[in-house]
């Protein structure tokens, strides 16, 4: 007896001194994602094959068994001439080439049904048009060429599939293929005639012959919303009633032969959601599915016994039918992630931290690292949160880490009360601490971070054409500091745009009505971020605001040559006397050669796009001696101080910080400055560069009518290759990257100056009457005072 | 009187419970919170906020206005709902009608009731036409201080039906038979109504009285739908504070002020108690 228990004591003191992931779901893995590595695209289809998972998107991805992630093997199913691009081609030349159209296990191995399609071109006019044909759809075993590329095999069979190709115009195509698996050597997947009616195709994979059938037959009208294997032959269909505040799901088997459909079970879900990813295992007698970012088990088909089995971040599965592993993982995959997930509840972890979710690309990459790297701690990013002051109030642990925006009125008060902890972690504190100082007033309190910024939101503001402006013999530094300046500015300046031809004064579609308006919001926005600064008088009626109220009124609006209101821009050139007016508004554009000297949409973040951009930021001051403002607003994200997990919380937030996008950490921290390529930035011009080479071995056996056109297009190419490389090609370049650091100084968050649902109309109404002129300036100015400074004196 | 007091005490008991989980507890609960910092770790700090609340300018001006408020329309609710009641007590075969309809703005949501005010005392409105038909300027209603107008009227207006039904209960239940002898006796309507009347309805004035009271200073739901979290200082009220306290999450600053309150209410009312008692007593 004593030996038996010392024996189970130390069997017990063995599996204590596990470390808990090992007792947690085993091969839990996110197998590939989107994300700053590239985009893989819309899954097409996943398949086992003796034991390897197979999976054909953008590429073909197969994962070995044991490993933990997909490896790509780019598709060489074509000869090197179906790379030609259309306006290479020639007149009469006639190029074939495959498609992969879905992937599939047959007979243990992988194949790939591939469609066969001749390009014909044919001049027309000055360019190159081609008509498209599908000329058949086979069945290929897929094979890896010397290079690891996916490539065809020995063709198996021809699929007739005749019905499932479409012609419009020059152009056939095929349909599109949905929730295709195999079963007893048939191919069963869903498609759509031409007339948009849902058919169910089942193709015997040993002759090729193809059967339709059109489900909203036996459905009575009902959609095929998800399909698989079931057990006799036979398919195990779901069909969806809509409803509110539930949908009716049910359950069938479907005997494609017979063409008979036979209800298996019915059950309500919640109208935000419905099954999919269906996926049933014989030997248990078990359907899986996916609803609300969860694994469904369902023992026996009885609705009753439906229980969760395992997280997956996975929306919902219309095209790529998962696969189910002998060993029990489900793997399915949408656009944004594949993903492997346990089904044995028993593995399924209990420690589950609740995210905000802030739509924000840097939560999205914490989120899949650290599944990866916690796999005892099952995230769920939650698309709704209680309102924070109630969760405050009410101690609420059911978020662990909130993001919220630094505008909100809760992050003000959970700021401001204290209910942001500081958090505990040496990088998260050094990260933050080497930002920006507009971001460190956001996340330190006290001298103690204590939140971590997740997206920086820059304000599209006002900017200037530094080119135009030369023309017109200026120089930035005569360029107004101040709003008061800048209204003053305006009529001068648009005189003298009059006189160069061609350019106006403003970009975009404004006109004489709407421009003031705009103007003015956007001087409010940064009136309202200059005085929520504690260092400044918290009041609009000072004499800072009246002087640009002052100016604001003195501008004449109708001399500055905009297009009149209610009418295009074309009416608006004559006038009503016929004549044209003063100056062209000129298309709104984000265009070195825009011929606007201001543009109200200048882009000022660090991202390739600014460096693309006509337009420097122009910030403003509000007043003499006050600094010039960029506004922008910042979402940042805390522990819940009443989180039951707040040491999973803060390894979340420490890897946000790993995991932070590489544009956000340009925009937020002075210290990173290093550009960021694109992904495939490198094959991007090798790409180029073959087609340049290509067209040059070309213009060596050219004809003189062949050779104008051809040197036309190779500098064409060369011009599209160096704009790729200076400025398409990256998420942030040096030029991006240095035209933000000269603005990057002068951002100002936006704050809410207390504004809410009570008195936010009140403010907008305000300031409406004296757009529209029902109050003066100093009504307008001390009837927003009267409010700001009663939320003054009642304090924090 | 309850001859069985314990069979009496569990038919109360539900009402009890409920009385003492929804108020009583929240209420001795919430004085805790006044006593404490506000932070998340909530320590406590005695009676450092109620002194920063007495001391913040906008609470006092929520009190005055709150105590001004009630002051005006309890009087009005009072004198007005008696005279209603004392008219219908005379059209007794006739007075269902009157009754029903007297009693129907007590009834009716405040949110569609406001949405007429709203209208009547817009700008263009029907007040407005009848001001200007009478001679004299239009009036911003719904602005600064000449909101405090139809703030009373529709609280006047909402709340007299309810006092009139109680008043009229209270006439009525005063027996003819006595009237008929005070007649007798000599007696005009001023005795009537001071030797008999008065003494008989004073409990139900009194109630009245309070219910009025209590109903005014609750007056928050108008001003904050035309003025929002802010109005005018004239019908700034002490509800507003609280409000607005609560969105900042300082709920210390509303229990405190609540409770501030509270006692101010308790200290009103007992001194209406002891008059009451002593009138009653005086008049019998």
């Amino acid at each position: 007896m004593n030996k038996l228990l010392a024996m189970f004591a130390a069997v017990a003191l063995v599996f204590a001194a596990l470390p808990l992931a090992a007792l947690a779901a085993l091969g839990d893995a996110i197998l590939l994602r989107s994300g700053a590595e590239g985009e893989y695209g819309s899954p097409r289809a996943l398949a086992e094959a003796d034991g390897t998972v197979y999976m054909l998107a953008d590429a073909v991805y197969t994962l070995a068994e044991g490993e933990d992630e997909f490896v790509r093997h780019e598709l060489a199913l074509n000869p090197d001439a179906a790379g030609l691009w259309e306006e290479d081609a020639l007149d009469g030349e006639t190029v074939m080439r495959h498609e992969a159209i879905t992937i599939i296990a047959y007979e243990e191995r992988p194949c790939l049904v591939v469609a066969g399609i001749a390009n014909e071109y044919y001049a027309d006019g000055e360019t190159m048009g081609h008509c498209e044909t599908v000329e058949g759809v086979w069945l290929y075993e897929l094979t890896f060429d010397g290079e690891g590329r996916a490539a065809l095999g020995a063709q198996i069979v021809e699929l007739e599939w005749d019905d499932l190709i479409y012609a419009s115009g020059d152009f056939e195509e095929l349909a599109g293929i949905f929730l295709p698996f195999v079963m007893d050597g048939t191919l069963y997947l869903k498609s759509y005639d031409a007339g948009d009616n849902e058919i169910l195709v089942a193709t015997n994979l040993a002759s090729g012959a193809t059967e339709l059938l059109y489900a909203a037959d036996l459905t009575g009208g009902l959609s095929i919303e998800g399909m698989c294997a079931y057990k006799d032959g036979k398919i195990l269909c779901e069909t969806v009633a809509w409803g509110e505040p539930e949908n009716a799901v049910a359950l069938c088997t479907l005997d494609f032969g017979a063409e008979t459909l036979e209800p298996l079970a019915e059950f309500a879900c919640p109208s935000a959601d419905y099954p999919s990813g269906l996926a049933y295992r014989a030997e248990s007698d078990t359907l899986y599915f996916a609803m609300n970012r969860e694994i469904h088990a369902m023992p026996g088909i009885a609705p009753e016994s439906m229980q969760a089995v395992a997280e997956i971040p996975v929306g919902h599965i219309y095209r790529a039918t998962p696969v189910l592993t002998e060993d029990g993982f489900y793997i399915a995959a949408d656009s944004e992630a594949a993903v492997r997930r346990n089904t044995d509840p028993a593995l399924r972890t209990t420690t589950r931290l609740t995210v905000q979710n802030g739509y924000a690309a840097s939560l999205d990459n914490a989120y899949y690292a650290f599944m990866n790297r916690y796999g005892d701690v099952e995230v769920v990013l939650t698309d709704s949160a209680e309102d924070l002051v109630q969760a405050m109030l009410g101690r609420s642990a059911a978020v662990d880490v909130y993001c919220v925006d630094v505008q909100s009125l809760g992050y003000d008060a959970a700021f401001s009360r204290g209910y942001m902890p500081a958090i505990q972690s040496d990088a998260v504190s050094a990260f933050v601490k080497s930002c920006y100082p507009f971001v460190q007033e956001a996340c330190v309190k006290d001298g103690q971070v204590v939140a971590v910024p997740v997206e920086i939101y820059l304000q599209s503001g006002l900017g200037y054409n530094p080119g135009l402006l030369e023309q017109l013999g200026l120089s930035p530094e005569d360029l107004p500091g101040t709003w008061a300046e800048f209204f003053a500015s305006l009529e001068p300046l648009a005189q003298k745009v009059a006189e160069v031809p061609g350019a106006s004064l403003f970009a975009g579609d404004d006109d004489s009505a709407s421009l003031p308006e705009r103007l003015f919001g956007e001087m409010m926005n940064n009136y309202a971020a200059y005085i929520a600064r504690p260092e400044n008088e918290f009041a609009f009626d000072t004499p800072t605001f009246r002087t640009i109220l002052e100016a604001y009124e003195g501008v004449h609006w109708d001399a500055l040559g905009l297009p009149l209101p209610e009418e295009d821009g074309w009416e608006g050139e004559m006038g009503a006397s016929g004549e044209m007016s003063m100056a062209v508004s000129a298309a709104p554009v984000i265009d070195a050669d825009s011929s606007a000297l201001f543009s109200m949409d200048a882009y000022t973040g660090a991202d390739g796009y600014t460096a693309m951009s006509g337009y420097d930021a122009l910030p403003l001051a509000i007043g003499e001696g006050a600094q010039p403002q960029t506004l922008a607003s910042l979402l940042v994200a805390f522990v819940n101080p009443y989180s039951e997990h707040p040491e999973e919380a803060t390894a979340f937030l420490e890897t946000l910080v790993e995991e932070m996008d590489g544009v956000l950490k340009i925009e937020i921290s002075p210290q990173n400055n290093a550009p960021l390529p694109k992904p495939h930035y490198q094959q991007e011009l090798a790409a180029y560069d073959e087609q340049i080479a290509m067209l040059q071995k070309r213009l060596e056996t050219a004809d003189a009518q062949e050779r104008p056109a051809l040197e036309a297009r190779i500098a064409q190419y060369g011009e599209q290759r160096e704009q790729y490389a200076l400025y398409d090609g990256w998420q942030a370049s040096e030029e991006s990257i240095g035209r933000y650091r000269a603005v990057a100084e002068s951002i100002v968050l936006m704050r809410n100056i207390g504004l809410g649902s009570g008195n936010e109309e009140a403010y907008y109404t305000q300031m409406q009457q004296y757009l529209d002129g029902a109050s003066t300036a100093g009504e307008f100015a001390a009837g927003m005072d009267r409010q700001l400074q009663m939320m003054m004196k009642e304090g924090a | 009187m309850f001859t069985r007091k314990r069979s009496a005490l569990i038919y109360l008991l539900p009402g009890l419970i409920g009385l003492t989980l929804f108020y009583i507890v929240p209420f001795i609960g919430g004085i805790y919170y006044s006593f404490t910092d506000g932070s998340y770790k909530n320590a406590f700090v005695w009676f450092e906020n109620y002194k920063n609340v007495w001391q913040n300018e906008m609470f006092l001006l929520g009190l005055k206005n709150t105590l001004l408020l009630s002051m005006i329309c309890t009087p009005l609710v009072w004198v007005l709902s008696f005279a209603l009641a004392v008219l219908l007590n005379r059209l007794k075969p006739g007075g269902a009608f009157f009754r029903g309809s007297i009693l129907m703005p007590y009834l009716m949501p405040s949110s569609a009731m406001l949405l007429i005010w709203l209208v009547l005392f817009d700008y263009g409105g029907v007040v407005n036409r009848l001001v200007v038909s009478l001679g004299f300027e239009r009036v911003s209603w719904l602005e600064g201080a000449a909101l405090r107008v139809p703030v009373i009227l529709m609280f006047v207006w909402k709340n007299l039906g309810f006092a009139v039904i109680i008043f009229l209960a209270a006439l009525q239940s005063i027996p003819e038979p006595l009237y008929e002898y005070a007649r007798l006796e000599g007696a005009g309507f001023w005795r009537q109504s001071f030797s008999i009347t008065l003494p008989m309805i004073v409990p139900s004035a009194f109630l009245v009285f309070v219910l009025s009271w209590i109903n005014a200073f609750k007056i928050f739901k108008e001003v904050y739908f035309i003025g929002g979290a802010y109005p005018d200082e004239a019908v700034y009220t002490l509800q507003n504070y609280m409000n607005n306290m609560f969105g900042k999450l300082n709920y210390q600053n509303v229990t405190t002020a609540a409770y501030s309150f509270a006692i101010i209410v308790f200290a009103i009312f007992g001194v209406l108690f002891f008059v009451q008692k002593r009138l009653q007593d005086r008049l019998n």
